[in-house]
């Protein structure tokens, strides 16, 4: 008759534990952010975008790399469309609210580049110093090249 | 070498894990009794906000705090002269009718926190002070000595229901629950528990035994349960389906915990809010059709939480931010309907949020004795009191 050895009832243990610790946590990964990077392109199609913060920082619509209050142009800009949507009687989620700020042409830091060109160029639409290198004429022609703004559009809007 | 009870639990919850990965449950359902009543758990996940969930309509100050927010008057589903329901929950306005609808007013605990992880862990563990490692429902499996006595229809176990040695199961769909080997290792899987052993390896291969043909049962049973209602389409109804199936199929489950996310509403809350209720209310709403078709609707009661409510005043993105007090539900016909608490003095707030007046505990508490029949002091560490929501 032979028992577990102690090695193995710990193996066995172990395997236990990883499989206790190998349920999914619950990363504190903000869903407005994992909606823009869909929205916006960036996510590769590894999954590691929501890991990678380089893909987007929370500092893209926050003022702290931490999130929360307060929010940089970019983010208010948001949050007053989100607010104006309502008062209107509308019930935007966030992908339509980024959409129409950036169908609007806003340009929230005021650098002379509108929010939706930024998004595609890759600088940051919040951020005054961080903008395009090339000329606005430019920048604007390849993007409009590119699709323009209508490749921001929610999935849901374009099925309407 | 005798067991004791914590390395029973421990290796029963092994056996499992060391063979398929298959849930323990369905490992004792064959020979669970059955008839025993069954509390399923609805988590909110994000903190749900309260104020436009049961509304204080007839509030002058709740219209002030939300200008763009606030549920119109007129679309505010009536329960009382101050307090009605989210259109959204139409639904389940049936079971209101039919006193089989409950909702608890200013549930929250003492000190409120309002980080997620914190206040989840705190409904989670049942312990404001946040010492207690465990889940209340992982109590009750050590309590009771049944590491198998609930589940999490999902695919990630709450802390509610960890212990400090194992950790209840988890389904992400039941048809998946099944002894699928890698082709070609049936033999060597066969060979390996024919081998002769003793003490704990054959206890091991013993519990294997015993699951593998109580799981072939169980799943005859599941394959024969036909839905009496049509489900909504979407995650949260798939799994309340699912959850139906279970209990009409006789699993002997005591505890359900299902979980709907994305209440966590700071920007646009009614796009999203007004979704999400609809999700819950068609879901529970089929839910508990199926369940009186089955025959079964007698043994059941649903409890829903969310980790804490919403401050009174919206803010500027159209949306609300973390809060204290909020409310809880009930529904089933084991339920006693209505309102349990006042509507939410708006005039008195803690730091701009609803106070508590009753503490979560105590509704817990209500389940555990009154539902389950078990020791609620035990497993809580006190005596709580709260509403009395079940007839």
């Amino acid at each position: 008759m032979v028992g577990l050895k102690f090695s193995e009832k710990h193996v066995l243990g172990g395997i236990l534990a990883l499989l206790v610790l190998a349920a999914p946590a619950a990363l504190a990964l903000p869903k407005y952010r994992m909606q823009a990077i869909t929205q916006f392109h960036l996510d590769d199609g590894s999954g590691l975008a929501a890991l990678d913060r380089r893909v987007m920082a929370c500092s893209y619509c926050h003022v702290k790399e931490t999130g929360g209050a307060p929010w940089n142009p970019f983010g208010e800009a948001i949050r007053a469309t989100f607010k104006a949507n309502a008062e209107a009687g509308g019930k935007a989620k966030f992908p339509e609210v980024l959409y129409i700020l950036l169908e609007s042409g806003a340009d929230a830091d005021g650098d002379s580049y509108p929010d939706a060109l930024e998004v595609w160029a890759k600088t940051l639409p919040g951020n005054a110093a961080s903008k395009p290198s090339e000329a606005l004429e430019v920048v604007q022609a390849r993007f409009e090249a590119a699709g323009g703004v209508r490749q921001f559009e929610p999935q849901q809007a374009q099925k309407k | 070498m005798p067991l004791h009870r914590r390395d029973f639990l421990k290796y029963s919850a092994l056996a499992v894990a060391a063979t398929s990965g298959m849930p323990g449950f369905l490992a004792r359902a064959a020979t669970q009794a059955t008839g025993q009543k069954t509390l399923v758990v609805i988590q909110l996940t994000g903190g749900n906000d309260g104020l436009n969930t049961l509304i204080p309509y007839s509030n002058g100050a709740y219209y002030a705090a939300r200008p763009t927010i606030a549920i119109p008057k007129k679309d505010v589903l009536t329960l009382g002269s101050d307090l009605g329901m989210h259109p959204s929950l139409k639904p389940l306005m049936g079971l209101w009718d039919a006193g089989q609808l409950a909702w608890m007013e200013n549930i929250g605990y003492p000190n409120p926190n309002r980080s997620h992880f914190a206040s989840m862990a705190i409904w989670h563990t049942a312990d404001p002070t946040q010492a207690q490692a465990e889940g209340w429902i992982g109590r009750i499996a050590e309590k009771i000595g049944d590491p198998f006595c609930a589940s999490n229809i999902g695919s990630s176990t709450p802390l509610a229901l960890r212990a400090a040695e194992f950790s209840l199961p988890s389904i992400e769909a039941v048809d998946n629950f099944q002894v699928k080997l890698p082709a070609g290792l049936e033999g060597a899987f066969g060979a390996m528990l024919d081998a002769q052993r003793g003490g704990e390896a054959d206890y091991l291969v013993r519990a294997t035994r015993q699951m593998l043909s109580n799981t072939q049962k169980v799943q005859a049973n599941v394959g024969k349960y036909r839905a009496g209602a049509t489900y909504p389409e979407g995650k949260f109804a798939a799994q309340l389906k699912d959850a139906a199936r279970l209990i009409a199929s006789g699993t002997g489950q005591r505890i359900l915990y299902v979980s709907l996310g994305g209440f966590d509403t700071h920007a646009g809350q009614r796009g999203e809010q007004d979704d999400l209720l609809a999700q819950l209310a068609s879901g529970l709403a089929a839910f508990q059709t199926d369940l009186e078709r089955q025959g079964v609707a007698e043994r059941v009661v649903v409890m829903g939480f969310s980790e804490f409510g919403r401050r009174v005043a919206e803010n500027d993105s159209a949306g609300t931010d973390h809060g204290q007090g909020s409310v809880m539900f009930a529904l089933g016909k084991g339920v006693k309907g209505g309102i349990h608490g006042d509507s939410p003095d708006l005039e008195d707030l803690s730091l701009g949020d609803i106070k508590y007046k009753q503490d979560f505990r105590g509704v817990y508490a209500g389940a555990l004795t009154n539902w389950l029949g078990l020791n609620a002091r035990e497993i809580l560490g006190g005596d709580f009191k709260g509403p009395q929501w079940l007839a």
